[in-house]
């Protein structure tokens, strides 16, 4: 587990999901033959981040990961959650969670017909069930944003 | 047609979002300074805690019981915003009333119960924060609607069940109406108030009902023009529209308490010219020029002592401007031998007035009417709009460094939603 990228808070932006964009220019496509390039006509200048990983920005909110239980999901302590309080959640989406005051955990969400489980992805960590009298918050994590450096790499 | 949704304990609530240990705990959020109560949760209410209270004089006993915060403007106005998005996608005009209020236009609008039921329930689920919608043919309508659909929550019994989150007052037969409106204070009509609402009931106008079907030359001769409109409203004429844009204000005004109390000359000018600087960005912001800057400073009520000394200064200025410099120079003018020696104070504020848009300015005989340097002030507000309040700023304010008159925020949260390295964390 050692070996794995680590990867710690770094400024890269505000988390207020103003309308600023970041926009990096697409290399056009060259057609060798004759033939004009199919793709030119997906090509639109421009991508913007922020719209890839924000589809609702009124409600989207930033989290950041703290420990190791959702490696196997591709999260790593220290990445930023993106959280879109208007998706619903469904059975098998990684999920927030937060019930009775504690602070929220990021997990498996597993919908049973009684209650809901959230599952770790790592065998060793049993789920945490949850009574269906129990009253839990649960939102969709639409995206994971983890910065790499160099430095990230070598360790 | 007009829906007024409201926030159900603003602040408090924003400040439950990312701390969920708060939630069903009793918490105030204290004002610029920690000075007093702004904001109360239900359970805060429910012990006796007062709007307005200063912390210092709640009891030790009630005292122990509560979550104190300081005002974290920076995630209140984030949320706000937010809140803002959502009302704008669903009705094409609204009037953004407080930070946490907004009227709405419902015209052609068709199942508009539905319609609040729906934007109700978006509001809390996009945002967390909740809320309630009034609905009635007139702004003061909407508002009343608002406080039924409140009440109706928190106080059981004091209107019907059915009306609690949602009320839609335009939907009702003329007899339920009236029994609303007879279950209503008068003073908790818009535009009322205490000091009308005191002297409407020696008259024995004690409710809304009554307010409405009050004769309304008495209306008019004991109160005035406003109170007789705000009557109409209530008969369901509407005399209100929207104000979709924020009229133009009279003065601007930016003045705190300092976290301690200060004697030196210049830190007491630090302060001014710190709040001269905010003055002159909200004055940019509304596109309006000044032609007159006023500065106070106080010394602290709460000490009884011989030393008390409130003076304060104003002064016209040669031309109408909008540059933070010309503000400056008149605020370090009428700052010297303003104050005391061997005096402490514990206020200051900055003014300006005779507020005017460029457009409608006179021109002086001798030149244009308005001076100062624009293109440099936009480049300013520019800079720190994109980097940050504070990024660049006049020498004069001291704004680099944290200076002894900074505010008191000893119970500040995080500011989760607005600075990347402050993110609430999920334990995964």
């Amino acid at each position: 587990m050692s070996s794995l990228p680590n990867s710690e808070a770094r400024l890269f932006g505000r988390a207020s999901i103003d309308p600023c964009t970041l926009e990096l220019p697409l290399a056009a496509v060259r057609a060798k033959l004759g033939f004009p390039s199919p793709a030119e006509d997906f090509q639109d200048g421009a991508i913007d981040l922020n719209r890839y990983l924000v589809r609702n920005p009124a409600a989207t909110f930033l989290y950041r990961a703290h420990g190791n239980s959702m490696l196997d999901a591709g999260i790593v302590s220290g990445d930023v959650l993106v959280v879109d309080r208007s998706e619903q959640p469904q059975d098998g989406d990684i999920v927030l969670a937060q019930w009775e005051g504690n602070a929220p955990v990021c997990k498996v969400l597993r919908l049973r017909s009684a209650h809901m489980e959230l599952h770790s992805c790592n065998s060793q960590v049993p789920p945490i069930i949850i009574k269906g009298e129990c009253e839990v918050e649960v939102f969709a994590v639409v995206a994971v944003a983890r910065q790499v450096r160099r430095e990230h790499a070598s360790r | 047609m007009f829906a007024l949704i409201d926030m159900n304990n603003f602040y408090a609530n924003c400040e439950r979002l990312f701390q969920p240990e708060l939630r069903g705990r009793p918490l105030i959020v204290l004002s610029n300074n920690d000075g007093c109560a702004i904001a109360r949760s239900d359970e805060a209410k429910a012990l006796g805690v007062k709007m307005g209270q200063a912390l210092h004089l709640i009891p030790p006993a009630v005292r122990r019981q509560l979550a104190v915060r300081s005002a974290n403007f920076a995630l209140y106005g984030d949320i706000s915003a937010r809140i803002g998005t959502i009302l704008r996608e669903a009705a094409p005009r609204i009037e953004t009333y407080s930070i946490d209020e907004s009227f709405l236009d419902l015209q052609g609008m068709r199942d508009r119960t539905r319609f609040a039921f729906d934007l109700r329930a978006r509001v809390q689920r996009w945002t967390g924060i909740a809320n309630c919608v009034g609905i009635g043919p007139t702004k003061t309508l909407a508002k009343l609607a608002n406080y039924v659909a409140k009440s109706a929550v928190r106080k059981p019994g004091s209107y019907p069940a059915s009306l609690g989150g949602v009320a839609n007052l335009a939907e009702m037969t003329t007899a339920d109406l009236y029994t609303i409106l007879r279950a209503t204070p008068v003073d908790e009509v818009w535009g009322v108030g205490r000091k009308w609402g005191a002297r409407l009931q020696e008259m024995g106008i004690t409710t809304a009902a009554d307010l409405r079907d009050a004769p309304v030359s008495l209306v008019l001769e004991r109160f005035g023009v406003v109170l007789a409109r705000t009557q109409q409203e209530l008969a369901g004429s509407p005399c209100i529209d929207l104000q979709e844009v924020e009229p133009d204000r009279q003065q601007i005004m930016v003045s705190r308490s300092f976290g301690a109390k200060v004697g030196e000359h210049e830190a007491v000018f630090q302060a001014l010219a710190t709040f001269a600087v905010r003055a002159c960005e909200k004055l940019r912001q509304r596109s309006l020029t000044t032609a007159a800057v006023g500065i106070f400073v106080g010394t602290d009520v709460f000490d009884r002592g011989p030393f008390q000394h409130f003076p304060h200064r104003s002064m016209n200025l040669p031309a109408a401007t909008s540059d933070t410099r010309i503000v400056l120079e008149a605020v370090r003018q009428m700052h010297r031998g303003m104050l005391k020696p061997k005096t402490l104070y514990k206020r200051a504020g900055v003014w300006l007035m005779d507020l005017a848009r460029p457009q409608v300015l006179q021109r002086d005989l001798f030149g244009d009417g308005r001076v100062g340097d624009d293109e440099l002030m936009a480049a300013i507000d520019a800079i720190n709009n994109r980097w940050g309040r504070g990024t660049i700023g006049v020498a004069a304010s001291g704004w680099a460094a944290r200076p002894q008159w900074a505010m008191r925020q000893r119970h500040l949260s995080r500011r989760w939603t607005t600075s990347i390295a402050e993110l609430p964390v999920a334990r995964c």
